[in-house]
């Protein structure tokens, strides 16, 4: 009988403790960018869109511990924009000049989603997983003249595993985050994206 | 509760609530699950089971002929893939069961579903096949076309009493030019679905290898029908000096 309560409660409490379902997913910088020799001199404009074919409503999905999906999971704010607005934010910060008349970067968001997979080795089973996120774009470069100089497809996870209990909305946002600020370092660190950005 | 259990057993002893590719593919394994049925029936099953990988072949099923394309005869074009995917690879998702393991789609600790066959040369050869068929001819002097496999998964939905796959192939389709030229650059992702046999199951190889193959035949056609790629291709090719 305590065991029947517990299998029943322990969820049900973690589903009601941490069902926030809408929330926005900010971007935060982990380091401030090193400068790049040769950006000052370079004009960069950045367009960011929404490049999802499916499901691009829901970012992930509240779990009830056992796959079931409790409730889905919506961003409050603009991803496309966020995005936009960090790559002119660490791209200024390498010394570009934020504006046309020179490259023209386009990020297309294709993957922007979080899931919970449950840890079967749990006394309780369902009680406790790991959120996993996958942020994924597509980037393009146009150099001055509208040619297309560079493409490159890029995946981030957050890096490492963040383990929740079933249900919480609070861990998919930040594995989110996390994953959202592994993909922008990833296209900034991107030697060839760089060599893009200055032969535009 | 007592039935409940009978019942149980003597469904995994039939055979009915096996994944069709794990009867196929780890009878060995599950024949060790029904060995120590005895004491703990089901979860002597499903723990004697785990490590079997389930092994699928996703070919390119084309479907229907696609129309032909006006001018396309003249042209030429190379189509050549590209793995892009994640440390994951040819693993694209897990079949476990749902009600005895306690856990559901999304879980890692199940039978890995395994596509054997080389995916990113499937997908360009699909997209050659149908590119010949609308009337392109397969030579490398014109349009080179690099499909990059990006994703290849099946994840595992319930709707109400129905278990199903839900497999998606996503493919960033490049466009160059006989100088290397990059003059088209696309994000393609398709899904394809196909009911599980059971419901105790959260698929099974069966489903898991339809859902991927209708994905891939919907981005094989994505890609083709897609007016800019064919932009992109026509306008790739080497033009006489005038």
């Amino acid at each position: 009988m305590r065991r029947a309560f517990i299998l029943i409660a322990l969820p049900a409490l973690a589903v009601l403790a941490g069902c926030a379902t809408d929330f926005a997913i900010p971007y935060t910088a982990a380091a401030p960018p090193p400068p790049v020799a040769g950006a000052a001199a370079r004009s960069v404009a950045v367009v960011a869109s929404d490049g999802r074919p499916l499901d691009r409503d829901r970012i992930g999905e509240l779990d009830g511990g056992h796959g079931e999906e409790v409730a889905p999971l919506h961003a409050t704010n603009d991803i496309a924009a966020t995005i936009a607005a960090a790559f002119e934010q660490e791209l200024t910060g390498q010394g570009y000049l934020d504006g046309p008349g020179g490259a023209r970067v386009s990020v297309e968001i294709v993957r922007f989603d979080s899931r919970f997979l449950p840890l079967p080795e749990t006394p309780v089973p369902g009680t406790l997983g790991v959120t996993e996120a996958h942020v994924a774009v597509l980037v393009k470069v146009r150099n001055q003249t509208g040619a297309l100089v560079f493409a490159r497809y890029y995946a981030a996870t957050p890096g490492g595993p963040l383990f929740s209990r079933p249900a919480s909305g609070a861990v998919a946002q930040q594995a989110l985050a996390a994953a959202l600020r592994n993909a922008v370092a990833l296209v900034i660190g991107d030697p060839q994206f760089q060599t893009a950005l200055l032969q535009g | 509760m007592r039935a409940i259990f009978l019942a149980l057993v003597a469904a995994v002893l039939a055979g009915c609530v096996q994944p069709a590719d794990l009867r196929a593919d780890g009878t060995a394994a599950v024949a060790g699950g029904v060995a120590v049925m005895g004491t703990n029936a089901v979860f002597g099953a499903v723990q004697a089971a785990r490590g079997i990988v389930t092994r699928i072949d996703v070919p390119y099923d084309p479907g229907p002929a696609p129309a032909a394309v006006a001018g396309a005869a003249a042209e030429a074009v190379s189509v050549t893939g590209q793995d892009r995917r994640g440390p994951e690879g040819a693993a694209v998702g897990i079949i476990l069961n749902q009600v005895l393991a306690g856990q559901g789609p999304g879980a890692k600790n199940g039978f890995p579903i395994v596509v054997t066959n080389d995916l990113p040369a499937t997908v360009a050869s699909g997209l050659g096949q149908t590119l010949t068929a609308q009337g392109y001819r397969l030579a490398p002097t014109g349009a080179q076309v690099v499909v990059q496999l990006v994703r290849a998964t099946v994840a595992f939905r319930l709707d109400h009493a129905l278990s199903y796959a839900d497999g998606r192939i996503a493919v960033v389709v490049k466009v160059l030019d006989g100088a290397g030229h990059l003059d088209f650059a696309h994000y393609y992702e398709t899904a394809g679905m196909s009911l599980n046999d059971s419901v105790l199951w959260s698929a099974d190889g069966r489903s898991a290898r339809e859902s991927l193959i209708a994905a891939l035949r919907s981005t094989v056609q994505a890609v083709a029908v897609d007016p800019q790629f064919q932009a992109a291709v026509r306008s790739a090719q080497p033009r006489a000096a005038t």
